[in-house]
């Protein structure tokens, strides 16, 4: 073989390579899965594939030489050639478009992405252009767009994304303009559109957060996690229509759209909160209005009726006249008038209106200009507020504590004429146990407590009119002369005992005038003031008021006394011998103790004291006297001021009922702010123990504590509850998972209200790093229980048996009192004993000791033991 | 054209061309028209294409034909349906086509003394077409023409480069059908 034919031979090998390439080539484009044509300038088809010959319904063969532009209507032929025409003017390498054609091979509109790019094939001498032309079908995919707009427009969410240049995307859900009131979107700038409007209502982090908006843009993915916090999350929105201004509050998400780890684009969700902003902005006004009317109801049930009454007719001249002095701007009349309101106020105690006015006054003080409509505005709000708490005056003076049934439920006072307020805090409370919300309404239940408190409270020293006709009484009939000095301190008390120690001084006093105070010419004889004096003082002390009656008399008689405690059988001889003369003399309270020598109707018979200290005792107090002969005598009465009284419900349970609703109630808080508060009931616990609470009231308040200090939402908190002496004790350790804390901070509000609670059971919360615990009191063994039944139907006594059961029930009287158990007991007729001493009604059928005894030997056995029972001493 | 005797050696290849088509094809009554002439050669889907070349002429011999024509050829000539017949069948048929006209011409050649080798038979577009630079001058030409019968045709054309005129100055190249015709193939 020549060497020519050996060159030609491999040139055939590489041409035999190069057509296998080539076939394949050709056949990538042929099977290309869109439109592919290469034309010259004038449109002439010089190639195209399958899938074009297929929208013809031609063979790809025939359409060589075919014109491009003879598939498409005149319009979007024009578009065409335009495009291949700016290609070569703006010397372009390629330019792509969205174009629909229709009627190419179906009548329907198709949408194609076109691309068209040009090349040169001619040489230097010939300039000769040829286009490829490659067109997507995107005709699925606009109208898989335009389902997916149409659920988003259906989503009350505007969805819209920003690219790096911070301007608007021109795809965005069609809701994205309600929101933003505009159909002005497209390319504007983010931060112009969505934040300009109400920046000045941004806080400086949130300012902070626009600027790191901008910034992040092109930036790498982990600063955008590291600055996400600080975008905005709810803006506020004012619109400004032809002065007229809109208010909106938005709420938006933001999500990085990112390619190769750098942020291209950010996608915003914008919602309109609107609504719920306006709506938690009208629940705090509520709030704001509830706390007002509490306070107003504390300031009207302090300031003494008298004054309120006075100041009544004085505030409502002064209002009159302010209102003429602002008519006529009188500045100087105006500026009186504000001074007097605030007086009357101050005496008054009206905290509020002493502030209005004082703001008003000061203002018109000052030299500058004054603006007349914004003094209109405060002394509107001045005779508003006045006009509240004249309202609620009157509401209150009917009582609603009769409102609250024994069960606990509530039933708003509408008849008793009851404050709106207060009415309406009832029907949320109801409304709020129906709807099984026990922790809000537990809440509200003791605010109600609070402004049923408020509304019950009464001056001490309203008394006084009572004692000084009692004493003006006394002294007509002893025809003595007496004056009585008080000294009440600013004192609050519930009416129920104030009229407690009412009945407490009429008795005193009633005693002092008549066995104390001596006659004029006895008193004179021995160098006395004729004018007897008592005097009577109150305090208030921590937890209890201690009310002092002195008086200048003769004082108390001890051998008096002593000889009555004996001749009644409660002193031997021997013991009076034994006793103080101090000890001695406290024998005045016993039943049927008195030194008076001939009984007046005022007193004498020794009841009086006797009554009296039953009162004190009652009321978990004690009653001293101190007396010397020729001087005088003085009475200490302390009495608990505990607004335990005033409770919505008071109960007494068994441990296994609170071991059983606590269990249930932090299994409901478990669920519902999945928590894993696993309560552990220590073995020391006897569940057959009593527990002295109102169990709704005990359950929120310690589930509120554990709650709102140790709970976790990951990990399961284990609370250890045993009791101590008389105390319920709570114990868990706390999680170190701070961030869960931030999810129950709702509870935290109900803190000190909770602690206030148990503070007032003789319990506590202790608080350490590691962890928490609470006590409550009030917890009884059943084995303590003073609650004892004697005797039976069947069992007659004689006059002097029962006579002894009554010296019994004192003996025992005398071991509950320095107990501080309140007791009481009930005596059941002749034909049968039955004493019942209990704490509680509620103990009468759950735990008591019974004593029977029947027949004669029994009840032999019985008086036998009742009378050692009274000589074990 | 100087010296050369180009419209002989044209006439000759376009006997070769009728010949062989009609040998190969199976027509009897084959007939050489004229061309539509196209832009730029490109005037029909496919192209084959072969190449004589030697050290003083140079001829690209193309065949422009659309597959469904040469299938209904094959389909007659192989008594087969259309639908059995391959487009690489299609394909082989038309480069063997192209290889009858190159040996017989180079053989024309070879009578004048001029020794040519022939290239591989190729397949292309008929789109490529744009690819071939021509040159038109005194040594460059472009004959194109078109073979048919009833309503099959193939365009060929054929590009004449002359590197040694004074070689082909006298010769009177004429195709004479012969037996035993052999060509030089590689």
């Amino acid at each position: 073989m020549s060497t020519e034919n050996q060159d030609l031979q491999a040139t055939h090998k590489i041409l035999n390579v190069i057509e296998k390439s080539k076939n394949y080539s050709d056949s990538v484009i042929d099977n290309f899965m869109g439109i592919f044509a290469t034309v010259t300038d004038s449109g002439t088809i010089y190639r195209g594939n399958k899938l074009f010959s297929q929208l013809l319904s031609l063979d790809v063969e025939d359409l060589l030489g075919l014109s491009i532009f003879s598939i498409f209507q005149e319009s979007t032929k024009q578009i065409f050639k335009r495009k291949m025409d700016e290609l070569i003017e703006k010397k372009l390498k390629d330019i792509s478009f969205e174009l629909p054609v229709d009627g190419i091979y179906t009548d329907s509109v198709l949408i194609f992405y076109w691309t068209i790019s040009v090349f040169n094939i001619g040489d230097k001498n010939q300039n000769v252009n040829l286009y490829t032309i490659i067109g997507t079908d995107i005709t699925k995919l606009r109208e898989s767009e335009k389902q997916l707009s149409e659920i988003f427009s259906s989503i009350p969410v505007g969805i819209l994304s920003f690219n790096s240049n911070g301007n608007i995307e021109p795809k965005y859900s069609d809701y994205a303009e309600v929101i933003f009131e505009t159909s002005d979107l497209k390319n504007r700038n983010f931060e112009e559109l969505i934040f300009k409007n109400g920046y000045t209502a941004l806080t400086r982090a949130e300012k902070e957060g626009v600027e790191n908006l901008k910034k992040i843009l092109g930036g790498d993915l982990i600063i955008y996690e590291m600055v996400k916090e600080t975008f905005p999350k709810q803006i506020y929105y004012p619109l400004n229509y032809g002065g007229e201004l809109k208010e909106k509050w938005l709420g938006i998400k933001y999500q990085a759209i990112v390619h190769s780890e750098k942020i291209k684009k950010i996608l915003i969700m914008v919602e309109d909160r609107t609504s719920i902003v306006l709506s938690e902005k009208e629940q705090e006004a509520n709030k704001l209005l509830q706390d007002k009317t509490i306070a107003r109801i504390v300031q009207i049930k302090k300031c003494d009726p008298e004054i309120l009454k006075i100041i009544t007719e004085e505030l409502e001249q002064l209002l009159v006249s302010s209102k003429n002095n602002l008519s006529a701007k009188d500045k100087k009349e105006l500026q009186k008038n504000l001074h007097a309101i605030k007086g009357n106020c101050r005496i008054a105690g009206f905290s509020r209106l002493v502030e209005a006015a004082h703001n008003l006054e000061t203002e018109l003080k000052e030299d500058k200009g004054l603006d007349w409509d914004k003094v209109g505005t405060q002394l509107t709000e001045i005779a508003q507020e006045w006009f509240e708490i004249r309202v609620l005056y009157s509401a209150l003076s009917s009582q609603f504590a009769d409102a609250i049934s024994e069960n606990g439920t509530i039933e708003p006072a509408v008849e008793s004429g009851g404050s709106s307020a207060v009415k309406e805090m009832f029907a949320e409370y109801n409304n709020l146990l129906s709807s099984g919300k026990t922790q809000e309404a537990a809440i509200l239940n003791e605010k109600i407590n609070m402004v049923i408190l408020a509304a019950d409270l009464v001056q001490l020293n309203s008394i006084q009119v009572k004692v000084d006709k009692c004493v003006q009484a006394t002294c007509d009939l002893g025809r003595k002369y007496v004056e009585v000095k008080y000294d009440w301190e600013n004192i609050l008390v519930t009416s129920n005992l104030k009229n407690k120690i009412s009945e407490c001084l009429v008795h005193i006093v009633s005693n002092a005038i008549d066995h104390g105070i001596e006659l004029p010419e006895i008193r004179e004889a021995v160098g006395k003031d004729k004018q007897g004096t008592i005097q009577i003082k109150a305090k208030q002390k921590l937890g209890h008021i201690e009310v002092i009656v002195e008086d200048n008399g003769g004082g108390i008689n001890i051998q008096k006394v002593r000889k009555k405690s004996i001749k009644n059988g409660f002193l031997t001889l021997d013991e009076s011998l034994n006793l103080s003369d101090q000890q001695i003399i406290q024998y005045i309270f016993q039943d049927g103790v008195s030194t008076a020598e001939a009984v007046s109707i005022v007193s004498g018979r020794g009841v009086g004291l006797c009554a009296v200290k039953n009162i004190v005792e009652e009321n978990k107090g004690s009653i001293e006297v101190f007396s010397e002969e020729g001087t005088g005598t003085k009475f200490v009465i302390k009495i608990s001021d505990s607004h335990e009284t005033l409770e919505i419900t008071k109960n007494c349970y068994f441990l296994n009922d609170f071991v059983q609703k606590f269990n249930l109630f932090i299994e409901t808080i478990n669920k519902s702010e999945s928590l894993k508060i696993k309560i552990n009931f220590n073995e020391n616990l006897d569940k057959s123990d009593l527990i002295y609470a109102d169990l709704a009231k005990l359950n929120v308040a310690l589930a509120t504590l554990l709650v709102s200090s140790c709970a976790d939402m990951n990990n399961e908190v284990i609370v250890d509850i045993r009791s101590e002496r008389e105390l319920l004790i709570l114990e868990a350790k706390k999680s170190q998972a701070a961030e869960s804390f931030s999810k129950i901070e709702q509870y935290k509000s109900a803190v000190p209200v909770c602690e206030n609670y148990l503070f007032k059971h003789s319990g506590g919360v202790v608080e350490s790093d590691e962890k928490l615990i609470i006590k409550f009191g009030y917890v009884m063994s059943k084995n303590d229980l003073p609650s004892i039944v004697i005797g039976s139907d069947s069992m007659k006594l004689s006059n002097s048996e029962i006579d002894d059961v009554k010296k019994l029930v004192i003996r025992i009287q005398e071991l509950l009192t320095p107990m501080g158990i309140k007791h009481s007991f009930s005596f059941k007729s002749q034909a049968g004993v039955n004493i019942f001493i209990t704490t509680n009604e509620t103990f009468e059928n759950r735990a008591c000791l019974n004593i029977k005894a029947e027949g004669d030997q029994l009840k032999n056995q019985f008086l036998n033991a009742l009378k050692i029972i009274l000589n074990e001493k | 054209m100087g010296d050369f005797q180009l419209p002989s050696l044209i006439n000759a290849i376009q006997e070769i061309s009728k010949t062989r088509f009609s040998y190969h094809s199976g027509f009897n009554n084959l007939k050489i028209e004229e061309s539509p002439v196209k832009d730029r050669g490109v005037v029909s889907f496919w192209m084959s294409l072969i190449l004589i070349s030697g050290k003083d002429i140079r001829v690209t011999f193309k065949t422009n034909y659309y597959q469904a024509t040469i299938k209904k050829i094959m389909a007659k000539k192989f008594n087969k349906p259309i639908e059995q017949i391959t487009t690489d069948q299609t394909k082989d048929f038309v480069r063997e086509f192209c290889n009858l006209v190159a040996g017989t011409t180079k053989t024309i050649f070879e009578q004048v003394g001029s020794k040519v080798g022939i290239s591989l038979p190729l397949v292309l577009r008929g789109f490529d077409n744009l690819f071939f630079i021509e040159k038109i001058n005194e040594n460059h030409y472009t004959y194109t023409w078109r073979l048919s019968e009833a309503d099959s045709y193939v365009d060929c054309c054929c590009y004449v480069e002359v590197l040694s005129p004074n070689i082909f100055k006298d010769a009177d190249m004429k195709f004479i059908e012969r037996e035993d015709d052999e060509v030089d193939f590689l």
